[in-house]
């Protein structure tokens, strides 16, 4: 174990995680802002951080901003989106080769961190609005990627999947929103929401790189926790400072089936499981020993033996205590496919597996895991889901936990599994491919 | 049958190396201990890829013609031995396998934290065994036909494939990987054999290892499991790829949101050295056209043509250099005539000096971080390998290169009479 983990929690609703590994050629600080998630504010959000990593108060054009990372050999700025639970979580991510890489032995992860804290507190912003032209662009974006969100069949059917098995729960609404809401938004209005984001976000840091304590880091620890300190004062109750975000989806009375059409040539099948247990590790083996694995029962079956498809394959969101099928089949195959998916997984709930075929899936687990630290960015996303968790633990202790897991809790887990909802998403032709 | 040679190559400017070791067999070990990782990545490549579709070997008179998609058919059934599949093998071992076909190269791969030798032993047997019957070969085409199908459903994968049938009349890179539906029907154990005899000769063949490993372990290993090759010389024939394009236009409908474009810049093919070099000038001279400091990002989302950058890509091999540029819009037109406007006058007038060097230095961080993940080290031992470099020699040529490199590529590149562009709406 080459690395060292450090965690500090100053002032209520922030933390800072440090990540400290000899091997690390990058420095990164990366911040999450753990927000509320309403269907109108998902859109915000979006539009916000895609307008905060564009332009700052320092660098307002795109091209200034631009020439700015290039000059500090390439460091990449960039902003995801994600949902944790009924939770929405922003992530601002500033990375760049360590110092110590450098041609001339130059510092320019000073300069960084001071690129996360321009986004952060000194957006491109005067008037109490952002900058008209950059809004619109951004609009204009987000308006384009609704429009684009079936370009890919497989991953707008699983988009889709999602939608319907969460309807009405928070984690179904889309980052996007619709281009009726893009369209009256205005850039004073996203300026009052990004006051109010920074009022009331739980705020994680994370820092990755070779050293510990650097200048870098001393500079956003200082101002984050001065920032903090200063909210704290202000309205104590309202900052977001959940310990754990699990957020279970209810299993419907009756199986929800939807069907829609589109232009394509093969049939995608989704198909969402939820539960009601909680038992974390176990849920992860039943799952992977489903259709996790290269090995699994839907690999083996579903696709090597009856040939009827290139991908059928499970994961879970255990924020959700959901697990999802995802699976492309021809037309003429589609029952066929889902008998056949039931069919394995009433096996699985009856205990049909060898003791060698759980050793091997907790093997491929673990195996995953053991190499997490290696990559200083798959570290961070690790620690922080298991944080979002409520558990403080390393890879390794992860790797015992799922060792410790029995034959029995993983029936268990499999049996607290239903079937709640099926999307499909047909080819709008009648030509569905020959029958298998 | 030659002795065990180990040469070490290093990074003169940063102390970093590998081994290359040519070894008895005649396949060439590519070896880089990482310190401190966990994980192992091993990377068994072969010359061969799915443009190799008419050869001979030695002693055969005539050129075997083989349906498309047979070097990618012949990935997936190499995966599979007499008693199981290398999945099932893996899985006794806790290591993630996979393989995949490109253009010019097959791969059969391995990640694992532990059991490393054992997972080697089971890639090295798995690819020196082909096992290939009538009944396996037939159950793999529906998954492949599967594949297929998924493929076509990709938007992003359509309008790319289109441009390269619109830009390229002979050159066999025109034909997706996977073949068609039709083309795999007429795949065969023996033409699966036949293929498998002529380019998996350890000869013609490349091992790379990244991470955790001990390079006399792997050698020792290597020397037990290997078998020699028979150094089976086999000849491609690739017919001759006009300069002109097929068409400077090809559409298609297939529903999508906002229309997506690629426009392929086809130019002459090179040799391999002035190639390399020129891969790298026409990369940075494309991100001085397209990138977000430059004029045409400029006028593009100003004209509200585009919102993001255009996708660039220098796309390279045997007998064939083009550039692509791509994206979405609601008018690939008047992005054309926009790119055309700026490609003038960066030929006439050339680019600046200082974002030249910009760039240059963005390029040189990319590098050093991609060191620093074992799945790139072993791509990029094996991709320079196979064209007869090493893979610290992308720095060193990046250094190499001027403006005038660039400006030259920007004036030579680009012709009115060889461009395409497909579109998808």
């Amino acid at each position: 174990m080459a690395y060292k983990i450090k965690k500090e929690a100053p002032v209520k609703g922030l933390s800072f995680t440090f990540i400290e590994d000899p091997k690390y050629r990058s420095d990164t600080v990366s911040v999450r802002l753990l927000l509320p998630l309403d269907e109108k504010l998902t859109q915000i959000y979006q539009m916000l951080g895609m307008m905060m990593v564009d332009s700052t108060a320092r660098f307002p054009e795109k091209s200034k901003m631009a020439e700015k990372l290039k000059s500090l050999y390439g460091a990449e700025q960039n902003f995801t989106f994600a949902r944790i639970g009924d939770r929405a979580v922003l992530g601002f991510l500033v990375r760049c080769i360590g110092d110590r890489f450098t041609i001339d032995g130059e510092n320019i992860t000073d300069e960084a961190a001071q690129l996360m804290l321009d986004l952060l507190f000194a957006p491109n912003v005067s008037n109490g609005a952002f900058d008209k032209k950059n809004f619109e662009m951004v609009r204009r974006e987000i308006i384009e990627a609704i429009k684009s969100l079936s370009n890919n069949r497989h991953t707008f059917a699983l988009r889709r999947s999602r939608e319907v098995a969460f309807e009405g729960e928070p984690s179904s609404y889309s980052q996007y929103g619709t281009i009726e809401d893009a369209e009256k938004l205005t850039p004073e209005e996203l300026y009052r929401e990004y006051e109010k984001m920074l009022s009331v976000a739980g705020i994680s840091v994370t820092f990755c790189g070779s050293g510990n304590n650097t200048g870098a880091q001393q500079l956003v620890k200082q101002r984050l926790t001065e920032f903090a300190g200063e909210r704290l004062k202000k309205a104590p109750d309202i900052i977001l400072d959940d310990k754990s975000l699990i957020s279970p989806s209810p299993l419907r009375p009756e199986i929800n089936e939807t069907r829609e059409k589109i232009e394509q040539e093969q049939l995608k099948l989704v198909m969402c499981f939820k539960t009601s247990e909680d038992d974390l590790y176990a849920d992860k083996i039943a799952c992977a020993l489903f259709g996790g694995t290269p090995f699994s029962k839907l690999f083996a079956n579903v696709r090597e033996k009856m040939s009827l498809c290139y991908y059928c394959q499970s994961f879970t969101m255990e924020f959700k205590r959901a697990m999802f099928v995802d699976s492309g089949v021809d037309t003429a195959n589609e029952q066929l496919a889902r008998d056949e998916i039931l069919r394995q997984f009433d096996l699985l709930k009856q205990g049909d597996f060898t003791d060698e075929e759980l050793e091997n899936t907790k093997k491929y687990l673990c195996g995953s895991l053991r190499i997490v630290p290696d990559v200083a960015e798959d570290f961070n996303s690790w620690n922080y889901i298991r944080q979002a968790r409520g558990l403080d633990i390393t890879p390794e202790q992860e790797i015992e936990m799922i060792n410790e897991v029995t034959r029995d809790r993983v029936i268990k887990a499999a049996n607290g599994f239903s079937l709640d909802t099926v999307y499909v998403l047909e080819p709008d032709h009648e030509d569905g491919g020959e029958q298998a | 049958m030659s002795e065990t040679r180990i040469e070490k190559i290093v990074n003169e400017r940063t102390g970093e190396s590998y081994f290359k070791v040519y070894h008895s067999s005649g396949l060439c070990l590519l070896l880089m201990p990482m310190e401190g990782y966990a994980q192992t990545y091993a990377l068994f490549s072969t010359k061969y890829g799915s443009i190799d579709r008419c050869f001979r070997i030695s002693g055969d008179d005539d050129f075997t013609t083989v349906p498309d998609g047979i070097a990618h058919y012949l990935e997936h059934k190499l995966f599979e031995n007499e008693d199981c599949d290398a999945f099932e093998l893996y899985a006794k071992t806790g290591a993630s396998g996979n393989a995949y076909t490109g253009f010019e190269r097959t791969a059969y791969l391995f990640s694992c934290s532990e059991n490393y030798l054992d997972s080697l032993k089971i890639l090295i047997d798995l690819v020196q065994n082909p096992y290939f019957t009538q009944e396996n070969v037939d159950k793999e085409r529906g998954i492949i036909a599967q594949e297929i199908r998924m493929s076509n459903d990709v938007p992003r994968r359509r309008v790319f494939f289109n441009m390269l049938r619109a830009m390229y009349s002979e050159h066999p890179v025109r034909i997706d990987i996977a073949g068609t539906e039709e083309s795999i029907e007429q795949i065969t154990p023996e033409l699966l054999y036949k293929c498998y005899e002529a380019f998996y000769d350890p000869n013609n063949m490349a091992l790379a290892i990244a991470g955790r490993l001990d390079v006399d372990d792997v050698i020792k290993l290597c020397d037990e499991a290997l078998r020699p090759g028979k150094d089976i010389r086999v000849e491609t024939s690739c017919p001759e790829e006009p300069c002109e394009v097929v068409t400077d236009r090809i559409e298609e409908n297939f529903s999508v949101g906002v229309p997506m474009f690629n426009i392929g810049f086809k130019c002459p093919p090179m040799d391999r050295d002035t190639q390399f070099k020129m891969e790298m000038a026409a990369d940075i001279m494309l991100n001085l056209l397209a990138g977000k400091s430059s004029e045409l990002y400029r006028r593009l989302t100003d004209k509200e043509l585009m919102q993001v950058e255009l996708g660039r890509e220098v796309f390279t091999g045997e007998g064939y250099f083009s550039l692509i540029l791509s994206g979405e819009s609601v008018d690939p037109d008047a992005v054309l005539a926009e790119v055309w406007d700026c490609i003038d006058i960066a030929a006439k007038n050339g680019f600046d000096e200082r974002e030249f060097q910009l760039i240059k230095k963005a390029d040189y961080g990319s590098l050093v971080q991609l060191l620093g993940y074992a799945e790139i080290c072993a791509e990029d031992m094996t991709l320079t390998h196979f064209i007869g470099k090493n893979c610290f020699d992308l720095e060193e040529t990046l250094a190499s290169i001027t403006l005038d490199d660039v400006n030259k590529a920007a004036r030579e590149l680009f012709a009115r009479d060889r461009y395409t562009i497909s579109i998808l709406r």
